[in-house]
């Protein structure tokens, strides 16, 4: 639980870590993060989510460019109910319905497995 | 006639062979192999005629539908014989026999100075970090005649097709070269043997004439050679290319023209070239009416005069005394200038200047590079190496050593089907690739053959970029001498790279360069 802003390199390498930063991150954030969510409550900067494997990132705020292998998702009814949890436990006046989701696009975008 | 030295174990199992079980049933290894390793007698029985000719390309291993063939090698008569191994033997028999030297197809095989005593220097904590060639980016482009025409070629990757004709290659090889070119975004180079109309128009990834239907992105460039023979050379020939070459030589027979015998030119091959059907197509050695630098410049000026100052203009030159021959080359005005070692192939050329003359492609770079340096103009004219390519390795090793990219001729065909048989002049290529027959051609099929290209230049470029940033670069312009060292010492005698464990030039090289 970040109560600021965090820099660049955020959630890197992310293994299932839940990791939500009240204000704004940097550049290079959530790169080849492989499970858990990261939310984000202000904005975001370059290539957010680059090669980003599994898990969530949500955004209230803007991001500058997203990486490679990242796809938009509609917030379901599941995503806005955990932020909405995480926001009243740590008291962080945002609306869940105004946040982006953004997964990732392929499993595996390297090498494919053999049939 | 088999073309090198070198023998090979030849096995059928019988228990598989089709012909062993039911004579006159199958000869599949008597059709396919070009030097008559297999004979089939009267009682329709295939045997082993002549083990001593196999040159270990393997097409009868791969023809044989029952798998029947194994091919291993064994070099103890190299060993044991030589200089007479058979081979030699069988070269003086012929010539004896008919008054004529050897004749064939490919490039040099055997040992010569090689890429492969060379290592590449990962980087750590003595240099800038290493690149992430999973999760950074790596700058690949390469633009020749940025500052001299008004169209530019920007190449995606570093990477070229180099010149192999129509006439040498058949029609649908030189329409899968320019689907693959389409496909990754680089140069696809016609060769003397003028232009195919088709290529106009796959280059740019378009499956028709009216440029209506788009197949392929992003699209490629379309290289026009200009060579001594002028075979289907006119002012719409010149127009029609991204780029004009001048071929002053090539690496497979420098100091010779083309060579394409006259079984493999057909109606068509004659109608482009503007050639008689059937006539030997052998171009002259140089250019008649380009007898100093001065007629090099005048070339190069009408050129760009013909082309509008639309295109770049390359040179492409065989392997002599590369110091000068870069030099003039920049001098006459060049914006680009390919150097082709011994190593690389033709469709047909005397086996012993194959063999025998040139120089290895990598002593060549040294001098080509520093020529380029000495005036002022190294990574602006770019500097493309050919001559035996064959990976990403390779390449990265010529770009470090000073190359602005590299050509891949042998291993294109490779890419298409070749097991490299040598047999190209009889035009009996079983892939299609070099024939002329329409039954062997009907083998290939080009967007199938363009695909393979395409896969293989975009491995290619993977494994160039990762060793370009596990060495510390996110540029393909920024690799150096510094990212490699010589395994042993001639190869650093050679190369004048660092030696191993010594980590500095060998003393030959004290004054920074060689004898030049």
């Amino acid at each position: 639980m970040v109560r600021g802003n965090a820099g660049d390199f955020t959630a890197v390498m992310n293994k299932g870590a839940t990791i939500i930063v009240a204000g704004n991150v940097g550049d290079e954030v959530a790169t080849y993060m492989l499970a858990g969510d990261l939310v984000v409550v202000g904005d975001a900067g370059r290539n957010l989510g680059n090669y980003l494997i599994r898990g969530n990132i949500y955004v209230g705020g803007k991001w500058e460019s997203l990486g490679h292998n990242t796809l938009l998702e509609e917030m379901a009814q599941d995503d806005l109910a955990k932020l909405r949890a995480y926001f009243d436990t740590y008291g962080i006046a945002a609306d869940p319905a105004t946040f982006k989701k953004i997964v990732r696009l392929s499993e595996k975008p390297f090498y494919k497995s053999k049939k | 006639m088999p073309p090198v030295n070198g023998t090979f174990c030849v096995s059928v199992m019988k228990d598989r062979c089709i012909n062993a079980r039911m004579p006159g049933k199958c000869a599949t290894c008597v059709e396919v192999c070009p030097y008559e390793v297999y004979a089939i007698d009267e009682a329709g029985e295939v045997r082993v005629r002549n083990y001593n000719a196999c040159v270990g390309c393997r097409i009868c291993s791969e023809f044989c539908p029952e798998d029947a063939i194994r091919i291993n090698p064994a070099e103890s008569e190299f060993l044991v014989r030589s200089p007479w191994t058979f081979p030699q033997v069988e070269e003086i028999h012929h010539k004896a026999q008919t008054g004529q030297y050897m004749l064939r197809g490919f490039g040099t095989m055997g040992y010569t100075p090689s890429f492969d005593n060379i290592t590449v220097v990962p980087s750590q904590i003595a240099s800038s970090p290493p690149r992430d060639k999973y999760r950074e980016e790596c700058d690949l482009e390469v633009v020749i005649g940025e500052d001299t025409c008004e169209h530019p070629i920007r190449m995606q990757y570093p990477f070229l097709f180099p010149a192999m004709s129509f006439g040498a290659l058949s029609r649908e090889a030189r329409m899968a070269l320019a689907v693959g070119a389409a496909q990754t975004g680089i140069i696809s180079n016609t060769g003397e043997g003028g232009l195919l109309r088709d290529e106009a128009w796959l280059i740019k990834g378009y499956e028709n004439e009216e440029r209506t239907l788009r197949r392929w992105e992003p699209g490629g460039y379309l290289v026009v050679q200009w060579s001594t023979g002028r075979w289907g050379v006119s002012a719409g020939y010149v127009r029609a290319g991204d780029g004009v070459e001048i071929k002053i030589g090539q690496g497979a027979k420098p100091g010779m023209g083309g060579h394409l015998l006259g079984a493999k030119v057909t109606a068509e091959i004659a109608a482009i070239r503007g050639i008689p059907v059937g006539s030997d197509a052998l171009s002259p050695c140089r250019y008649y009416d380009v007898q100093d630098l001065e007629d090099m410049k005048r070339m190069v000026a009408f050129l760009r005069d013909v082309t509008n100052y639309r295109v770049p203009i390359f040179f492409k030159l065989g392997p002599s005394r590369p110091y000068e021959d870069v030099k003039a080359c920049v001098e006459a005005g060049a914006d680009a200038i390919s150097v082709d070692g011994l190593v690389g192939g033709t469709g047909a050329s005397p086996a012993i200047v194959t063999q025998g003359v040139g120089i290895p492609t990598v002593a060549l770079i040294p001098p080509a590079v520093q020529a380029l340096k000495d005036l002022g103009v190294h990574r602006k004219v770019k500097l493309f190496i050919l001559g035996g390519i064959r990976s990403g390795l390779d390449a990265y090793k010529a770009m470090a050593m000073g190359a602005d990219g590299v050509g891949f001729g042998a291993a294109a065909e490779i890419a298409m089907g070749c097991r490299a048989c040598m047999a190209c002049h009889t035009g009996r290529c079983p892939y299609g690739i070099t024939s002329q027959d329409p039954e062997l051609r009907a083998r290939l099929d080009f967007e199938e053959a363009g695909q393979r290209l395409a896969n293989f230049i975009r491995a290619t470029t993977e494994e160039l970029k990762i060793l370009t940033m596990l060495s510390g670069h996110d540029n393909v312009r920024d690799l150096s001498e510094e990212d490699l060292r010589a395994t042993e010492f001639n190869t650093a005698a050679i190369t004048g790279l660092k030696l191993i464990g010594y980590e500095k030039r060998v003393p030959l090289w004290e004054n920074g360069q060689g004898n030049w």
